[in-house]
């Protein structure tokens, strides 16, 4: 592996650990299944070039695909509490809907924006930003889970019965937690389309499973009882699994291809999971 | 910290695969001429396109050297062709290939400010997917052969074989670039011809796409949805049941059954890409280069789908043509 797939790896690892970050707030915090992510990764892309060929502020339109994300949780949020859906079919339906919406938003299947001026600049510029970014939003996710509110989200995920006995709104933290959770994918997924210069429909496609990924290996490896680590944890795994893939990528000389990515990340999951589970079995 | 030992061996396993991987790259920048090939997504088009840059390639093996063809797939996952750009330009190849429009544009981003030479291949809409600014003026560090043929042409050979042509049924993927431009392209050049289309998301909408067409439209045209191509057989089922000719822009689709196409051949494409690279690497300057069409157009014509059909077709449209059976 050279440098270059190394600073790559790291780029796309810091974009994708948001993804981890929202995932973490509904798969970990409230306990909800959400598969919205799918498609509001490719909304954030969506929205963001959208505004970008039209000649919005860069920053203008970041902060669009933002409320755009936030938007789709609250969706998901709505079918689940308001028409009583299962969660899961509720992610899968918004996600599904999602697609054709995102087609509407670009016209076409594919938005290229070299030439774009975008808040990403040049391939250092691009890392120090994407640092920055990430580390604003570990800090706000942190300090907000720390928060009152947060506390309530967190106890909806523990046992959403007794919060609810205790006073909780419950519906409005799992409100809460799905938009937040969507709205850090959709920046996520606005920051990968200027990174890599287009938006395509089909950027979203495995994005849960990807993030579940990067959750599963930075929490095996470094879960502590403090918040900001278990948070830390998800970035560190996300950039961990994309230097993988670029190592899998090298492996020809082992036989490997970029086929059997997706094996391998069964495995890694599979792994880590297990690992997890014959430590806690032990106390 | 969790698990010290489980933290422990994954670093330690991180760095020997890097290590390992690291080595592995220095062997391979022994060997003289590289070349770095990434196709989009598997498809039988894209997959010939490919053997003709290789086959060309070899068969110039005398002029050129032996060279190292380095080739991944996308799986047509972007973020995939990214890493696997990241690796390429990290290689440092004498040449990058990009096979489709996802895979040209993925180099043309990891490449960012080097000057590394891209050649991209089977991309429909290479002005609309910003690989060049435009087709006629040489763009300093891309070009490629795209696989665009002019609906007009298509659309007057068809009527040129059924006379009594009046209406024509598109079936395609919303989400593929390439058909979405091309979508707008015969919209203008329809030449008096009724154009009815049919979206079709995955390969299993194709076969309900197609019975949507049914007594709406005189015949079905597939031009390179990638899509509509994987399902072509289900198509032709549904149009003999119901006496519809097919026409296509993928030749090799006439002996399974297409009544006639007019288009590229996608492995002459790939062949007419290698030539490009063995031009470049020979010397000549990308700079100077312009962006080719197919060299050449060929038109295929089944006859037996014209007798079950029961179109005659005139002794000179045969003559030009490529006749199956």
């Amino acid at each position: 592996m050279n440098t270059f797939q190394f600073l790559g790896a790291l780029e796309l690892g810091l974009i994708y650990s948001l993804v981890s970050l929202g995932v973490y707030l509904t798969f970990r915090v409230i306990q909800f299944a959400d598969m919205t992510v799918d498609g509001s990764f490719p909304l954030g892309g969506a929205v963001c070039s959208c505004l970008l060929i039209s000649g919005v502020n860069p920053w203008l339109a970041t902060s669009a695909s933002v409320v755009a994300g936030a938007l789709a949780g609250w969706f998901t949020s709505q079918l689940h509490l308001r028409f009583r859906i299962f969660d899961l079919l509720s992610g899968i339906l918004n996600m599904t809907a999602l697609y054709s919406i995102n087609l509407r938003i670009m016209g076409k299947p594919n938005i290229a924006l070299w030439g774009q001026s975008t808040i990403l600049g040049s391939k250092f510029q691009t890392l120090v930003t994407l640092v920055i970014f990430v580390a604003l939003t570990l800090l706000v996710i942190w300090r907000f889970l720390s928060s009152e509110l947060g506390l309530a989200l967190q106890a909806t995920g523990l046992n959403s019965k007794a919060s609810a006995a205790y006073g909780i709104n419950t519906n409005l933290t799992k409100t809460i937690g799905l938009s937040l959770s969507n709205a850090i994918v959709a920046l996520a997924g606005a920051l990968f389309a200027q990174a890599q210069g287009f938006s395509d429909i089909s950027m979203g496609t495995g994005t849960l499973v990807i993030g579940l990924a990067s959750l599963i290996v930075g929490q095996t490896l470094l879960t502590n009882r403090r918040q900001v680590l278990t948070l830390l944890s998800l970035i560190i795994g996300s950039i961990i699994y994309r230097i993988a893939v670029a190592i899998a990528l090298n492996s020809s000389v082992v036989g490997l291809k970029p086929s059997d990515l997706n094996l391998i990340t069964a495995i890694l999951v599979v792994v880590a999971i297990t690992a997890g589970q014959s430590k806690r079995e032990k106390t | 910290m969790r698990n010290p030992r489980l933290v422990a061996i994954t670093i330690t396993l991180i760095v020997v695969l890097s290590a390992l991987s690291w080595l592995s790259q220095e062997e391979r920048s022994t060997y003289n001429t590289k070349v770095a090939i990434l196709q989009t997504i598997q498809h039988p088009a894209l997959d010939a396109t490919y053997q003709g840059i290789v086959d060309e390639l070899k068969d110039q093996q005398t002029v050129l050297g032996a060279i190292n063809i380095d080739y991944h797939t996308a799986q047509g996952s972007p973020l995939l062709a990214a890493q696997i750009a990241q690796k390429f330009i990290g290689d440092n190849p004498n040449i990058l290939v990009g096979l489709g429009t996802g895979a040209s544009q993925a180099l043309a981003n990891a490449r960012g400010e080097s000057l590394l030479p891209i050649v991209f291949s089977s991309v429909t809409d290479p002005v609309g997917a910003k690989l060049i600014k435009d087709l006629s003026t040489p763009c300093g560090s891309i070009t490629g052969v795209s696989n665009f043929v002019t609906p007009r042409l298509q659309f007057e050979a068809f009527k040129e074989l059924v006379p009594e042509l009046r209406s024509i049924g598109i079936i395609y993927n919303p989400s593929e670039a390439n058909s979405c431009a091309l979508i707008n392209r015969m919209q203008e050049e329809a030449c008096g011809l009724q154009l009815v289309y049919a979206g079709a998301g995955t390969t299993q909408e194709v076969s309900q796409a197609a019975l949507q067409l049914v007594g709406k439209i005189q015949a079905i045209f597939i031009n390179n949805d990638n899509t509509a191509l994987a399902a072509f057989d289900s198509i032709l089922k549904i149009a003999f049941e119901h006496n519809i000719p097919v026409f296509c822009s993928d030749t090799d689709m006439v002996k399974r059954g297409a009544l006639a196409s007019l288009g590229p051949n996608q492995y002459q494409l790939g062949r007419q890409t290698g030539r490009i690279l063995s031009r470049l690497l020979l010397g000549q300057r990308l700079e100077d280069m312009t962006v080719e069409m197919p060299d050449l157009l060929e038109w295929h014509v089944n006859q037996e789908v014209c007798q079950k059909l029961g179109i005659k077709p005139s002794e000179d449209l045969l003559k030009k043509a490529v006749i199956y059976p």
